[in-house]
């Protein structure tokens, strides 16, 4: 059977199959023969061509995290899910959004609408866990519409300010 | 291939598997009348906190034999700690101002449920001598100094004054606050740049900025006045001459109510993030037996000009030619702790309460010595490659690390819910060694058992640390994080991927909940929201 996982945006494709009775997986060039044995619901043991790794595993509806000894991997199934594939790929839109980086509360705005900004430029405060985070521009431009007030609530990802682009000058 | 990372199966049972590792095997067992009571002893406590520190004063508690209440805010009902009181009350609304700091209510229901002792642990209300005072009042011991030590040591400013007169080492700075931004002008130019912003009324670095442009001091100002007043509900803030380049020592002291003092030796704490600590070890690297002794003498006197009593910690910066200044008290228990706790081996919670309720301190100043090297490390919900942002949500599924030397504290559990209204600490790791070397090999060994999945951790960047040549050198700064770190990103760190891709295949082939745990409920983290930050792994 082949399997596709996407894991820091890069797909990694592979099949994995019994084998003369033996659980075998070809990744690339290599292929491995496996021992797996399913200890608890969140804990697997595997012996890959008697190397042994102690795992453990979370499954989400959209994502599966292992935890293989010391590191960390969130894998996502392609297509399956936008969102959660590193979805929101604007390009360079992005930079125009000024979102919550998480939920919090939105302690002051800097700019308003039709406000010239620069590059570098601290355009919001946002506070959480007692800290507060700085939302700084990162290209020269204007402020084309400020969506949230000062002293409010925002969750992650809320859209607070929207800015637009400089238009290129000829010289 | 570690080796002791092999365990016995099954033992994932986070809240049995800890209670045994923060027992007292750690203690060497002072003649303290350990299992008889003493007659004044407590029989309920309060324990005004949440999280790590409040588990930890829970199960000291429980070691004293005295009843527990534990108190939570509308979010943290699931909180480890309201799991392990005895008795467990809501005191509010999320927002610290209407539950943890909430004075009114948390002694309202102190008093309706006969609790004879509050316990303040760290931040929130324990360097509050509003509320030292009003406990007093109310009848309540509050287990820490009197509100007017507490007073005194907690202004800063004051405390400068009146150490000064004791020949306490000074960093030249501001006698006294301010709290218009205007007033500050002149005292910074006086003082010279680089200067320090500190708060008033409380550490952890929250409101604390370093100015070198006096063009950039307004707003500094401004915005270290917001995060103190939201921090502490005290928004004075004032100014200190930045040593540059300093380490950061301080001294832990128990005082009783009898006029006996004594140090328990010195914890380095230069390892820090935003001005905040995240790595601590003791003993220091930079300190002889001289300095060490010369330095624990200051910090007594400290502590017996201030009318100290309780446990505290003495605060120096100890620059490279190895003169020292008197930073501040800590009128609490540090976060840091568990580390004095592991090289001198006693039990500074059970001690605090002990001498709360006015037993005698048993151990005199030469019975102490240092054994060994213990490092901590701060687990925060934070992504240290993103400057450490805030990482919140759900933990999928956690599990401490254990072996020989190895102690956690922590308030985690799996399904734990990391919240946004409170401080991001998750757990403390500590490691105890016979040398410094045999504690930095176990706690990188410990940081690589560390399983905690669902959100961003600090735990990949404390990895990283641990194997830095000048860590290893003992070269600790406080600018060490900036220096060394700044830009830092976890390695490529995918030796297993194919062991990974590997169980990643055989877990989703598992029918739906047979055997494999599926969560239908997923809420999305900023990390899956924001398409410019990358959902990797550390």
């Amino acid at each position: 059977m082949n399997h596709s996982f996407v894991h820091q945006d890069q797909i990694h494709s592979f099949s994995m199959g019994l084998k003369d009775g033996r659980l075998m997986a070809v990744i690339g060039e290599t292929s491995y023969g496996i021992d797996f044995h399913e200890v608890t619901e969140n804990r697997v043991s595997l012996i890959i061509e008697g190397q042994s790794f102690q795992i453990y595993t979370v499954r989400a509806d959209e994502a599966i995290f292992v935890w293989v000894d010391g590191e960390c991997y969130i894998f996502s199934i392609p297509g399956d899910d936008d969102a959660f594939s590193g979805g929101g790929e604007r390009g360079a839109e992005s930079e125009l959004i000024i979102q919550a980086p998480m939920p919090g509360s939105l302690l002051k705005i800097n700019v308003k609408q039709g406000d010239r900004i620069e590059e570098g430029q601290c355009l919001a405060i946002v506070e959480a866990m007692k800290m507060e985070t700085e939302l700084f521009s990162s290209v020269n431009g204007s402020v084309k519409k400020v969506h949230a007030k000062p002293g409010k609530q925002v969750d992650a990802g809320e859209i607070i300010i929207e800015l637009e682009r400089e238009s290129v000058k000829k010289g | 291939m570690p080796s002791s990372r092999r365990e016995s199966l099954g033992g994932e049972t986070e809240i049995e598997s800890s209670l045994e590792k923060n027992g007292s095997r750690y203690e060497t067992g002072w003649n303290t009348g350990e299992h008889e009571r003493s007659s004044r002893m407590f029989k309920k406590i309060m324990i005004a906190n949440r999280g790590e520190i409040a588990v930890r004063v829970i199960r000291a508690c429980r070691e004293l034999g005295i009843s527990t209440v534990g108190v939570y805010s509308a979010v943290d009902r699931s909180g480890l700690h309201v799991q392990l009181a005895d008795e467990a009350v809501c005191i509010g609304d999320a927002p610290p101002l209407d539950s943890y700091l909430n004075m009114d209510r948390i002694i309202e229901k102190a008093k309706a449920m006969n609790v004879e002792a509050i316990h303040p642990g760290y931040g929130f209300l324990a360097e509050n001598h509003v509320f030292a005072g009003r406990c007093e009042e109310a009848g309540i011991v509050f287990i820490g100094p009197d509100a007017e030590a507490m007073k005194l040591v907690g202004d800063k400013v004051a405390s400068r004054r009146t150490l000064t007169r004791f020949n306490v080492p000074i960093i030249p700075g501001m006698k006294s606050r301010g709290k218009s931004v205007s007033a500050f002008q002149g005292k910074a130019e006086a003082i010279g740049f680089p200067v320090m912003i500190k708060a008033s009324a409380g550490g952890g670095g929250k409101g604390m900025r370093i100015v070198r442009d006096p063009a950039n001091l307004n707003a500094a100002l401004e915005a270290g006045m917001r995060e103190a007043k939201s921090a502490f509900g005290d928004g004075s803030v004032y100014l200190e001459k930045c040593i540059e380049r300093p380490r950061h020592v301080e001294f832990q002291v128990l005082a009783d109510k009898h006029g006996n003092a004594i140090h328990i030796f010195e914890r380095e704490c230069s390892i820090q993030r935003r001005h905040q600590k995240i790595i601590e070890e003791t003993p220091s690297t930079a300190l002889n037996p001289d300095l060490r002794e010369q330095m624990g003498r200051t910090a007594v006197e400290v502590v017996k000009a201030t009318g100290y009593t309780n446990a505290g910690t003495v605060e120096f910066l100890l620059d490279e030619h190895m003169n020292y200044y008197f930073l501040e008290v800590n009128a609490r228990v540090q976060v840091e702790h568990p580390i004095t706790e592991m090289v001198a081996g006693l039990d500074l919670v059970k001690w605090q309460i002990r001498i709360a309720s006015g037993e005698e301190l048993s151990i005199q100043q030469d019975e102490l010595n240092q054994r060994g090297h213990a490092i901590e490390c701060r687990i925060y919900a934070e992504d240290p490659a993103s400057n450490f942002l805030p990482s919140l949500g759900k933990i999928r599924f956690m599990k401490n690390p254990e072996g020989p030397g190895i102690r956690v504290d922590t308030g985690i559990y799996s399904g734990y819910d990391v919240s946004m209204h409170y401080d991001p600490i998750l757990a403390k790791l500590i490691a105890w060694g016979e040398d410094r070397e045999t504690a930095r090999v176990r706690m990188a060994q410990a940081l690589s058992e560390y399983v905690i999945m669902g959100i961003q951790t600090t735990i990949p960047f404390l990895k990283d640390v641990m194997e830095h040549s000048e860590f290893i050198e003992g070269n600790t700064h406080t600018d060490f994080a900036e220096k060394f770190f700044t830009g830092w990103k976890p390695g490529s760190g995918q030796r297993h991927l194919h062991a990974a891709l590997i169980a990643a295949a055989l877990v989703r082939s598992e029918p739906s909940g047979k055997g494999i745990m599926v969560e239908k409920s997923l809420r999305m983290t900023p990390w899956q929201m924001l398409g410019r930050w990358r959902i990797g792994g550390p």
